[in-house]
């Protein structure tokens, strides 16, 4: 069953002031480690970035792609899409490109959790959802692509209508996103 | 024809085809927190060929009509593949579709090529702060707007539902009555009625028919609309000197059971002789387990026959039932 990792760092990291998926964390850009827990897990990862990323950024075994033009820099069901439609595959799993703490078992975890009766697994962290750390079937593509068409690219309003299987996790930080300056220096330094 | 214990003839089929949906609208799914829907999974769901099946079923038995809905319908990948089947099906005069209207744009052609010549859109308001919170995920209803300009403008005949809560959306209809007169498009309100065991519900959140007629007659006059056939849920007015209709559904303060020629069948298969109903008899199993054309005929015809339900008058003035029963968003109102 063909499994490809998607990376999102198409984000414009507004709040961040400069690019995320650059930021360092011991030496290393965020993006990095999103790349590396799908890695091994994976057959194919794709990041989904705009090119003044990817000049800025040496990868091996990695697909860039952009956004579709349609929907370019419409967030990330919009990235998700552009992923599915360049990369045939059974199981997406999704990343963010700013989650430094991330780490590959928990992609593991994810993945055992994958059951074809479900259209997303996404893990439960502190009763909260993590929908951008989630796995979706291939079957979401034609729905994320009737959402996109309506102008419709809220997560929650794509998701509200997929067989969800929700995985309760109890490690916080693999999870925890940097989005401010504020949260870089207090977590990262 | 069927008849059933009261002498109602089964003319209606409502097919649910998908239970799920992308609203969490407060009457029907709501968003409660933690609260986490497990859709049906995909093999418990009829395929097209076995929705075939039935309906062709049950128009053998004197069905004449057939409304598909939810969940939300257009949620069923390729439904107007579906449409095309039912309205190929000798006998049938008429596919129609309730639906939230978020994907109509996308589909009105479709389902207008399959043959359908009628839709049933929802929309609880019109000032954005109310319909997004009745909504549960926050769509506008300029967005359901474009839809129903987009079905009227395939040929599909639109008529509009709106639920009426009190304290949520009631300083809507008014704004509702005028858009939809000046739009030519029949406005039909809905009691909020106690469906499900999620939502709610309390007899001091209806807000009755009658009270929603004297709020538009007040502005603009209403004269009676005979009613077109048997079974007509809605009591149907007319705006004095105009052909634009509005309608009532009381489901509450003048419940039609006695009226009720509704059979409803959930998207795993199951029969349901009436929408506050516990159990339902399981067709798609049966279908499954091999059961041939006659033996099928059989069973729904018994079930009629043995109909005794007519829940609304029953309940009367008094509160909402508290046990066991199946959901709205299961059976699709």
């Amino acid at each position: 069953m063909k499994t490809i990792g998607i990376v999102l760092a198409g984000g414009q990291s507004k709040r961040f002031g400069e690019p995320k998926a650059l930021a360092l964390r011991r030496g290393k850009p965020f993006l990095f480690y999103s790349v590396e827990a799908l890695r091994p897990i994976v057959d194919q990862v794709v990041v989904v970035a705009q090119p003044h990323i990817q000049k800025q950024i040496q990868l091996k075994d990695v697909q860039w792609i952009e956004d579709v033009s349609q929907h370019k820099g419409k967030g990330p069901l919009a990235g998700i899409y552009s992923a599915m439609k360049h990369h045939g595959a059974t199981w997406y799993i999704v990343l963010p490109c700013d989650i430094p703490f991330i780490h590959e078992t928990i992609v593991t975890a994810l993945k055992q959790q994958a059951d074809d009766a479900f259209d997303a697994i996404v893990p439960y962290v502190n009763r909260r959802p993590q929908p951008l750390v989630a796995i979706y079937h291939h079957r979401v593509k034609s729905l994320i692509y009737d959402c996109l068409q309506q102008g419709e690219y809220r997560m929650y309003t794509f998701l509200s209508s997929c067989r969800v299987k929700h995985i309760e996790m109890k490690e916080e930080q693999p999870f925890m996103n940097i989005n401010t300056k504020e949260q870089y220096y207090k977590w990262i330094g | 024809m069927v008849y059933d214990v009261y002498g109602r003839p089964l003319l209606d089929l409502r097919m649910s085809v998908t239970d799920r949906c992308n609203f969490r609208c407060t009457y029907c799914m709501p968003d409660i927190e933690g609260k986490q829907y497990c859709f049906m999974k995909r093999e418990q769901l009829m395929t097209f060929e076995e929705m075939e099946r039935l309906a062709r079923l049950f128009v053998q038995l004197g069905v004449r009509k057939i409304r598909l809905t939810g969940g939300e319908p257009l949620l069923r990948k390729n439904i107007d593949v579906l449409v095309a089947m039912l309205t190929n099906i000798e006998g049938v005069q008429d596919v129609a579709l309730t639906t939230n209207g978020f994907f109509l744009k996308k589909y009105a052609k479709k389902l207008k090529d399959a043959g359908m010549k009628r839709v049933n859109v929802s929309l609880d308001a019109l000032d954005d702060r109310i319909f997004m919170k009745m909504n549960g995920v926050g769509v506008c209803s300029t967005h359901i707007l474009e839809g129903i300009d987009t079905a009227l403008a395939e040929g599909l005949t639109v008529k509009v539902n709106m639920v009426v809560k009190k304290g949520l959306n009631d300083s809507e209809i008014l704004p509702m009555a005028y858009f939809f007169k000046k739009k030519g498009i029949t406005l039909r309100f809905i009691e909020f009625m106690d469906v499900g065991s999620l939502n709610g519900w309390k007899l001091d959140d209806v807000v009755t028919s009658k009270q929603i007629y004297d709020m538009i007659s007040e502005h603009m006059p209403l004269e009676p609309v005979a009613p077109a056939h048997v079974g007509e849920v809605a009591k149907r007015y007319r705006y004095v000197g105009t052909d634009v209709e509005v309608g009532f559904i009381s489901s509450v303060s003048a419940a039609f059971c006695s009226g009720c020629t509704r059979s409803r069948l959930s998207a795993d298969g199951k029969l349901y002789t009436c929408l506050f109903a516990i159990n339902g008899t399981d067709l798609l199993s049966m279908m499954r387990a091999g059961a041939n054309d006659e033996q099928l005929l059989t069973c729904i015809e018994h079930v009629w026959r043995k109909r005794a339900d007519r829940y609304s008058e029953e309940r009367g003035e008094q509160t909402a039932w508290n046990g066991k029963r199946i959901e709205m968003s299961y059976i699709g109102g």
